[in-house]
C-alpha cells in the first residue's frame, strides 16, 4: 500500500515524514530527475505501507521538476491514499495547493500542523468546520512536539475519502470548460489540465488557444492568472469561514533587524565568518584526536602484522584512506552541517539568500545562489547537488565554476596542515582570500559571457523558528549521506589506486618527467607536482602524499616556505576532486566538467607560477 | 432631403448646443457646416416639416425629441469612429475627423456600439485607451510599509510562480522591505515573499487606502 505526504515547502512535511518512518528511509532519484525522493516502509497492524514524501510545492500547474514529480505521482494509479499537511498559521496559501489536489479526485486526509503556533498568533481554527467543508477528515497535529502524529497512519488508512469540493470558476472559464469538454469529450479536470497548458494532444491545444485568446481579452489577465485567482479566492473563502482570528498579526521586530538595509549585510558576513572560523577550530581539534585515536588503534596494529608488500601497501592506503575520509567528514564536514541545518530550521538562511541578491546579481546569480556556495565550504559535493535549486541552466554553469573553486573541508585540511602549521595563521587567511578573491573574479567575468537567460529570485522567507536539536542533526545526518555515499567510496578506491601505483614505482617515474617542469615554472621539486596530481583523487592527499614523498612531516626542513605556499595555493584552486567531477557530470553534464576542470587547472599553475615569479 | 444631409445638420446643431450651453441659431450652424445661408434655410426649413425642430422668431433652432436622437446618436458615432481612426489605426486627426463624417452616416448602431466596446478595453501592448493613457507604478517605486493592489503582471518567466505565491492582479500586498538596490520583500496572504528587482518591476501596482 503507497502513501504519500504531500503539502508547500516548509509546513513541517520533512518533519512528519522522519516521525512516522523512523530511520528506514531510501533515498531515490526520481526517474529522469535529479530531484531526490525520500521514501520509507513501515507496518500498521500487519500491513506493509510505503510512505512517499514528495518534494514541497506551492502548485500543481508549473513547469518545475518538483512539480512535475508531484502530478506524476498523483496520476499513476497505485497511489492508496495521500496525507495533505497544510500550516495552520497559513492556512490560506496551503489551502490554494489542497484545492489543486482535491482535482485529482484521490482520496486523502487533511493534516494541519503547527497548531501551536497559530494559536500563538491567535488564530483559532474550527477543524470540525474545515472537514465538513472539505470532505475530508481532518487531524489537527503539533509536529515538533509530536503531538497527535500517531493519529495520522490509522486515519490514512481507514479514513481518506476524495474531497467533496468543487472550486467555482469564472463564468467566463467555466463557459471555456463546458465547451471543451463537450468538443473533445473529456472530463471537467481533464479541461482545466488543457486550460492551463498541460495537455498534449494537438487538436486540444488548438481549441485552448483559441479560447485563450479571447478570455485573456476579457480579463486583461493570462488563463493561467484567472485560474490561480479563481482558486485563491476559494481558498480565501473557505480561510474565512473556518478561522476566527482573536487579534491581529504583529509584525516580527526581530525580522526587521535582520533583513534591514543596514544591519543585514553585517549580520550576514558575521555569521558567516563565525561559522567558518568555528567550523575550522572546531574541525581542526577533533580532527586531532580522531586521527590520534584512529593511528593508536588501528594503523599500529596493523603495521605490525605480518604480511606481503602489496596486501600490507594496499591495506595500508585503505585504512590511510578510511583515515582521512573519517577524519575530514566528522569533524569538518559534519559540523559544518550543523550550523547550515540550524541557519535552514531558523529560517536565516532564506534571509541570507536575500540580503546577498545584489552581491550574486554582480556574480551572474541571484540571492539563492549563494546557498550552494556556503555549502561548498563544507564539501563541493552536496553543493553541487545544491545547485539543481537554481533556475535557468546559465546560472547552474556559473554556481558549477565557482562552487568548485570554494576551499571545501578537505582543502581547509591543506591550508592548516601546511600553511598555518609550517608559515603562519596570516599566510593561511592569505590563501583564502586569494581563492575567494578568484572566485569573484571569475563570477564577475562568467556573468559576462555566459549565455542564457536571467531569472530573477522569488522566494518565500521562511518564518523565523527556534530549531529542534533532533531536527537538525537528522538533517545533518541526510546532508552528509551525500558525501559518505557519493565521495566516500571513490576516496577509496582513488586511494586504492595510488597504494598500488606507488607498490609500482610509478612515483618515481612521474616525478622524473615533471621535475624539470615543475622546477622552472612552480619552483617545485618534482614530487611535489607527484603530490598535487594525487590530490586530483582526493584533496587532502596531495598533503599525505608529500609527506611519504618528502619522507618526513617535517617539511619545512626539504621545502622552502614559498614552495609549501605555492604548494597549497596549487593543490586549493587546480582540479576539483574525482568526487567532484563525478557529481558536475551529472549536474550540468560533461561539457561543463571539462570547462570547469580546464579552468580549475590553468588558473592553479598559472597562479603558482605568478607567486613563484613574485617571490623570486 | 437625403438622410445624410439631415444627420449633418441635426448633429451639428447638436455639437453647438453641446459647446454653447444655449439655443443655437441658424447663422452659427452656417458657420459650423460652411455652406450658404440660403441652402441651410431651405434645409432647416425641410426639417421643421418632418418634426425634428423648431424654429423661433425666424432664427433661434430647439431640436425635437426626435431630432435631439437623431442628432446624438450621429455626434456619437462621429466620436467613436474618429478615436478609432485616430487611436487605433494612426490616422491624423483631421483626416479622421473627415472619414467619420463620411462613415457615420453609413454605420449600423450595433457595429457602433462593438466598436465602441472594443476601444474601452486596454490594449493588449501598453495601456492606452480612448480615455487617454493610464500610468501605474511598478513595485519598485513604493516605499517600505507600502500597501498596495496589484494591478498587473507581466513576467515574461515565471509568471505563474508568482501567481501560485498569492500574486496576481488584484491582490492586496504589503511592500515589507526593500533594499538598496531595489530587492523587496513583499507580504502576501501571510507570508514573506522575496523578489529580485528584476521581478518586482513587472508588477505593476497601485497604493491602496
Amino acid at each position: 500500500m503507497k502513501l504519500g505526504l504531500i503539502g508547500n515547502p516548509n509546513v513541517g512535511k520533512s518533519l512528519i515524514f522522519h516521525q512516522l518512518t523512523g530511520l528506514g528511509v531510501e533515498v531515490s532519484n526520481y526517474p529522469g530527475t535529479t530531484v531526490d525522493l525520500f521514501s520509507g516502509r513501515l507496518c500498521y497492524q500487519n500491513e506493509k505501507l510505503e510512505l512517499v514524501d514528495l518534494p514541497g510545492v506551492y502548485s500543481l500547474t508549473g513547469k518545475s521538476p518538483e512539480e512535475v514529480i508531484v502530478r506524476n505521482f498523483l496520476l499513476c494509479g497505485d497511489v492508496a491514499a495521500l496525507i495533505m499537511v497544510l500550516d495552520a498559521t497559513h492556512l490560506e496559501r496551503n489551502l490554494y495547493l489542497l484545492l489543486q489536489v482535491a482535482e485529482y479526485e484521490k482520496p486523502l486526509i487533511v493534516v494541519l500542523n503547527m497548531m501551536d503556533e497559530a494559536a500563538k498568533q491567535g488564530k483559532v481554527i474550527d477543524t470540525g468546520k474545515l472537514s465538513s467543508i472539505l470532505g475530508v477528515e481532518v487531524i489537527p497535529v503539533i509536529a515538533t512536539q509530536g503531538k497527535n502524529i500517531e493519529a495520522i497512519i490509522p486515519g490514512a488508512i481507514s479514513r481518506a475519502r476524495i474531497p467533496a469540493l468543487q472550486i467555482p470558476y469564472d463564468t467566463h472559464i467555466e463557459a471555456a470548460i463546458r465547451s471543451l469538454s463537450a468538443v473533445h469529450g473529456i472530463s471537467r479536470w481533464k479541461a482545466i489540465q488543457a486550460l492551463l497548458g498541460l495537455e498534449e494532444d494537438p487538436g486540444l491545444r488548438e481549441s485552448v488557444t483559441a479560447l485563450a485568446c479571447e478570455l485573456e481579452e476579457m480579463h486583461h489577465m493570462s488563463v493561467p492568472q484567472i485560474i490561480a485567482g479563481n482558486r485563491h479566492h476559494c481558498a480565501r473563502a473557505i480561510a474565512e469561514r473556518v478561522i476566527r482570528e482573536r487579534e491581529p498579526p504583529r509584525p516580527d521586530s526581530l525580522d526587521a533587524v535582520l533583513t534591514s538595509r543596514k544591519t543585514g549585510p553585517f549580520i550576514l558576513v558575521g555569521v558567516l565568518l563565525g561559522i567558518l572560523l568555528s567550523v575550522f577550530f572546531i574541525g581542526s581539534f577533533l580532527e586531532e584526536i580522531l586521527v590520534g585515536l584512529f593511528d593508536a588503534f588501528v594503523i599500529l596494529p596493523f603495521n605490525s602484522l605480518d604480511l606481503a608488500p602489496l596486501v600490507h601497501q594496499l591495506g595500508l592506503a585503505f585504512l590511510l584512506a578510511l583515515q582521512a575520509g573519517l577524519g575530514i567528514a566528522f569533524p569538518f564536514i559534519f559540523t559544518f552541517y550543523v550550523f547550515i541545518s540550524i541557519l535552514e530550521d531558523t529560517g536565516y538562511l532564506t534571509r541570507a539568500a536575500f540580503l546577498a541578491d545584489q552581491a550574486m546579481h554582480r556574480l551572474g546569480m541571484h540571492g539563492q545562489g549563494i546557498i550552494p556556495l556556503i555549502l561548498g565550504f563544507g564539501c563541493n559535493v552536496p553543493a553541487i547537488m545544491g545547485i539543481r535549486l537554481l533556475r535557468t541552466r546559465r546560472e547552474r554553469v556559473i554556481a558549477s565554476f565557482l562552487v568548485t573553486m570554494v576551499p571545501c573541508s578537505a582543502r581547509t585540511v591543506i591550508i592548516a596542515g601546511i600553511v598555518a602549521a609550517f608559515i603562519g595563521i596570516g599566510a593561511a587567511l592569505s590563501v583564502y582570500a586569494i581563492t575567494l578573491g578568484l572566485v569573484v573574479m571569475t563570477g564577475l567575468v562568467l556573468s559576462r559571457i555566459t549565455p542564457g537567460e536571467r531569472y530573477g529570485m522569488i522566494l518565500e522567507l521562511t518564518p523565523l523558528r527556534v530549531p529542534q536539536p533532533g531536527n537538525v542533526l537528522a538533517k545533518s545526518w541526510y546532508r552528509i549521506r551525500e558525501f559518505l555515499f557519493i565521495a566516500f567510496p571513490l576516496l577509496i578506491a582513488a586511494s586504492l589506486v595510488l597504494g598500488f601505483l606507488q607498490y609500482a614505482g610509478f612515483f618515481d617515474l612521474l616525478a622524473e618527467s615533471t621535475g624539470p617542469l615543475s622546477e622552472a615554472f612552480l619552483g617545485l621539486p618534482g614530487y611535489a607536482t607527484t603530490a598535487l596530481l594525487f590530490g586530483i583523487l582526493r584533496k587532502e592527499m596531495a598533503l599525505e602524499t608529500l609527506v611519504i614523498l618528502a619522507g618526513t612531516t617535517d617539511l619545512p626542513s626539504v621545502l622552502t616556505a614559498g614552495q609549501l605556499y605555492i604548494f597549497a595555493i596549487i593543490s586549493v584552486l587546480f582540479i576539483p576532486c574525482i568526487s567532484t567531477i563525478g557529481v558536475l557530470v551529472r549536474v550540468v553534464g560533461a561539457r561543463i566538467t571539462f570547462l570547469v576542470s580546464l579552468y580549475t587547472l590553468i588558473l592553479g599553475v598559472c597562479i603558482g607560477a605568478l607567486i613563484n615569479i613574485l617571490i623570486k | 432631403m437625403k438622410t445624410s444631409s439631415r444627420e449633418d445638420i441635426l448633429e451639428a446643431i447638436c455639437l453647438l448646443f453641446k459647446k454653447n450651453k444655449k439655443e443655437t441659431t441658424i447663422g452659427e450652424v452656417t458657420d459650423q457646416l460652411a455652406l450658404s445661408r440660403e441652402e441651410v434655410s431651405e434645409k432647416i426649413g425641410q426639417l421643421e416639416q418632418n418634426g425634428d425642430l423648431e424654429v423661433h422668431d425666424g432664427e433661434t433652432i430647439s431640436l425635437t425629441p426626435q431630432g435631439k436622437e437623431v442628432g446624438d446618436r450621429t455626434m456619437k458615432k462621429h466620436e467613436v469612429l474618429e478615436c478609432f481612426l485616430s487611436d487605433v489605426l494612426g490616422m491624423d486627426r483631421r483626416s479622421a475627423s473627415r472619414e467619420a463624417c463620411i462613415l457615420e452616416h453609413g454605420i449600423s448602431d450595433a457595429a457602433t456600439e462593438r466598436l465602441e466596446g472594443f476601444m474601452s478595453r486596454p490594449r493588449r501592448r501598453g495601456w492606452r485607451t480612448h480615455r487617454g493613457p493610464r500610468h501605474f507604478s511598478s513595485l519598485l517605486d513604493f516605499p517600505e510599509g507600502t500597501k498596495v493592489t496589484i494591478v498587473s503582471v507581466r513576467c515574461p518567466l515565471g509568471c505563474e510562480h508568482l501567481a501560485d505565491l498569492g500574486i496576481f492582479p488584484g491582490e492586496d500586498i504589503s511592500i515589507v522591505r526593500v533594499l538598496n538596490h531595489k530587492a523587496i520583500v513583499v507580504r502576501v496572504k501571510g507570508c514573506d515573499i522575496a523578489l529580485s528587482p528584476e521581478i518586482a518591476s513587472c508588477i505593476l501596482a497601485e497604493k491602496r487606502g
